[in-house]
């Protein structure tokens, strides 16, 4: 659940206070990527939850939170629809306009589900043309957009000839058959209102290089001038030690220009480092959470870590091409550090939510557990590698029985469900193989072998009825040749598998 | 945070446990004394128990703060499931807990680990082989009060010491695990306890090679979390 589709009749609506990846989809109407933030405001509505709203499971109070937050952003009068498809997000947004709504609806509660399939071709329509005019305006290839209004109106005749009420009805079609009657644009529009969110290549989970959802017609807003300064080097620079010293200054002029514009917190930097035959490189400083630069002064150890980690993935693969070209010295002239991305935070959230603070804030009012999450997020940030925390999910088949907690964020396991997940989980090792290894049958049968469990595929999703997948495994414990004790299923067609190890 | 008030000296030698009687209480005297002898638990250390009685008392009250220790646990025999006793222990306590999985190949499973106990709230999972390169920040910083490197890669003599100092500083503990038995010949100055597992019929064996007496521990896979027999 990553898009937020807001309408908001408030001039000084900023989104930037809500993430710095967002686009003016027309005047009144903004889509915003809430990914790269989606953690931080899981953190937050964490410690948000621990004061208010401890009776409710997380993701009420992740929305719970998102809907204060926007209500003292947009005002009263918002509409605003959260989805993991930009598109949905916008469909549902227009219904709850067109029906005099107001507030806001995720699509990952029935609610919001059930307003997104009410759209009516007319709003579907409305907005597939809105789509194209972005499309034009951004060059999709071989796109003509005569072409497109010309085969919308022929999808238009031809749903109602068929006497189909809404989108929603249309689900049935399959999508090759929309694309060879009416290309491959309107195609693309039939996926996205189709698709289920956690769908392999769903608009929601494939992002192309820049970050914006592949496919859709996304223009980063850029609103203010970039914050940037510029370093010309006295001498070149080729070590590391040596530039540390002079980008702490430069870091230190950065948050000066960044105090100006009030509270902030800032996702990523790029450095653009300039060689003496004067080719460019551009490094890219990401940091995990949302981090308050100027709250490090004077050591700004966070962002030189990370800098220093960007640094050294870079450099090696500039140097290499260096060579190539035949230049044997490869020193830095001059550079230019820039902010890319940074939400603001703006006096009117910071007195509303408490948890939007720093540590010492915390610590000065005995919230021990909103310091160690600062610390935590703080400790993050300065990694080179991420840490990774789990939840477990109500499933059998093991490789859905958990999900990442920072991408995702699941209404936790129901009470009722937990002792049958914990039979299942005593079961099952500690460690197992990201995919199952495919293993001969096991020759000597007479290791003894301990029968855990039979599982069933679920057969109902799509490929598994086509008989596409085998649907049945039959786990065992047993010992390999080197007397380890592995665990190994059966699969329907009889082949053998290594999944895990009992270690 | 609080850390330890007094001045502690190591000595740096292979030899510290065969230090003659006499000698040891002349260094005493100044101050110095090997490693082993700091058997005693500073008062203010947290230690993290396992909820077992028989698998505390082996651990001395459980793994204390300030402390590294060393455990042989080879692959395939389900001796991690000891390891996840003190972890479950220490996140059921609310305690940040690390995990560094250097195991090839291997990712964890965290449908397991919650149902041996482990609240997945408190635990960070990271996988890394060489620890020591890659979270560097995460030793200078007391946020994990228990950190567990799971078969890291050749651990040098300064990376054992890095590790005990920070241990030490920062007030945390760090359990070593290796994918093999240790060895009593080599000795480790910078371990607190050194302990090797075993499987045995219906459990483990548990052999401390290091720590205030060398002693050993029968426990039965049931005892721990009510887990299925291995024994096939």
């Amino acid at each position: 659940m990553f898009y937020l589709a807001i309408s908001s009749s408030q001039p000084d609506f900023k989104p930037e206070s809500l993430t710095p990846r967002f686009m003016l989809w027309r005047p009144g109407i903004w889509l915003l990527d809430l990914g790269p933030v989606w953690a931080y405001w899981c953190h937050q509505a964490g410690s948000h939850d621990l004061h208010d709203l401890h009776d409710l499971h997380d993701l009420n109070g992740l929305h719970g939170f998102l809907r204060q937050a926007i209500s003292a952003l947009a005002g009263q009068g918002v509409v605003a629809v959260l989805d993991a498809n930009p598109w949905r997000a916008l469909l549902g947004m227009e219904v709850m306009c067109e029906r005099g709504l107001n507030g806001f609806v995720s699509a990952q509660n029935a609610l919001g589900r059930n307003l997104v399939n009410e759209a009516s071709w007319d709003i579907w329509f409305r907005l597939a043309d809105e789509v194209a005019a972005h499309w034009f305006g951004t060059r999709r290839e071989r796109f003509n957009l005569q072409v497109f209004r010309r085969q919308a109106r022929q999808m238009a005749l031809g749903m109602e000839r068929l006497g189909i009420r809404k989108p929603a009805d249309l689900g049935g079609i399959p999508a090759l058959a929309i694309r060879r009657r009416y290309g491959a644009p309107l195609h693309d529009l039939w996926l996205w209102s189709h698709e289920a969110p956690s769908a392999p290549g769903a608009l929601g989970a494939p992002r192309i290089d820049d970050g914006s959802p592949a496919g859709f017609p996304w223009v980063l807003w850029r609103q203010e001038q970039a914050i940037q300064v510029k370093r010309h080097l006295d001498s070149p620079l080729l070590e590391w030690e040596h530039m540390e010293i002079v980008l702490r200054e430069d870091v230190d002029r950065l948050c000066a220009l960044l105090n100006k514009q009030g509270a902030g917190r800032i996702l990523s930097l790029e450095w653009r480092v300039v060689f003496l035959d004067l080719s460019c490189l551009v490094i890219p400083i990401r940091f995990r959470h949302p981090h308050d630069l100027p709250a490090e002064f004077p050591h700004y150890r966070t962002a030189l870590l990370q800098a220093c980690y960007a640094f050294e993935d870079a450099i090696p693969a500039a140097m290499g091409a260096a060579v190539d070209l035949g230049v044997y010295e490869k020193a830095i002239g001059s550079w230019d550090l820039m902010v890319t991305e940074k939400i603001n935070l703006p006096p009117v959230m910071r007195d509303l939510f408490g948890s939007v603070r720093a540590a010492n804030e915390a610590e000065a009012t005995d919230d021990a557990e909103g310091v160690a999450k600062y610390r935590l997020q703080q400790l993050e940030n300065r990694l080179s590698v991420p840490l990774s925390a789990y939840e477990v999910t109500a499933n059998w088949i093991p490789e859905e029985g958990y999900k990442n907690v920072q991408k995702n964020m699941q209404p936790n396991v129901e009470p009722y469900t937990r002792p049958s997940l914990r039979a299942l989980g005593l079961r099952r090792p500690l460690f197992v193989y990201p995919k199952p290894r495919s293993s001969p049958q096991p020759t000597n049968q007479s290791r003894a072998w301990v029968f855990c469990e039979r599982i069933m595929d679920k057969w109902w999703r799509s490929g598994s009825a086509s008989g596409q997948e085998s649907t049945q495994r039959d786990y065992y414990m047993m010992r390999d040749q080197e007397q380890r004790a592995v665990w190994v299923f059966k699969d329907g067609a009889g082949k053998w598998y290594v999944h895990g190890m009992y270690n | 945070m609080e850390q330890f008030k007094v001045p502690y000296l190591y000595m740096v030698t292979r030899f510290t446990s065969q230090i003659p009687e006499n000698m040891a209480d002349i260094l005493d005297q100044h101050g110095v004394r090997p490693a082993s002898s700091l058997g005693g638990v500073a008062p203010d250390a947290i230690q993290f128990g396992s909820g077992n009685v028989a698998l505390d008392e082996f651990l001395e009250g459980g793994l204390a703060t300030g402390a590294v220790s060393e455990w042989g646990m080879p692959a395939g025999q389900s001796l991690r499931e000891i390891a996840l006793a003190v972890v479950g222990g220490a996140t059921r306590r609310e305690m940040m807990v690390l995990w560094v999985n250097g195991q090839d190949g291997l990712d964890v499973y965290p449908p397991a680990w919650s149902a041996r106990g482990v609240d997945l709230r408190f635990i960070r999972f990271v996988t890394a082989n060489k620890p020591l390169e890659v979270l560097k920040p995460v030793f200078l910083e007391p946020v994990f009060r228990l950190m567990v490197l799971d078969s890291p890669k050749h651990l040098g003599s300064e990376e054992w010491a890095f590790i005990a100092r920070q241990a030490r500083a920062m007030d945390i503990h760090v359990m070593v695990l290796h994918n093999f038995l240790l060895s009593g010949s080599r000795g480790n100055i910078w371990a607190r306890l050194r302990i090797n597992g075993k499987q045995r019929a219906n459990g483990w064996r548990l052999e401390a090679m290091r720590g205030k007496a060398h002693k050993c521990l029968e426990l039965t896979s049931d005892i721990l979390f009510g887990l299925p027999s291995l024994d096939m």
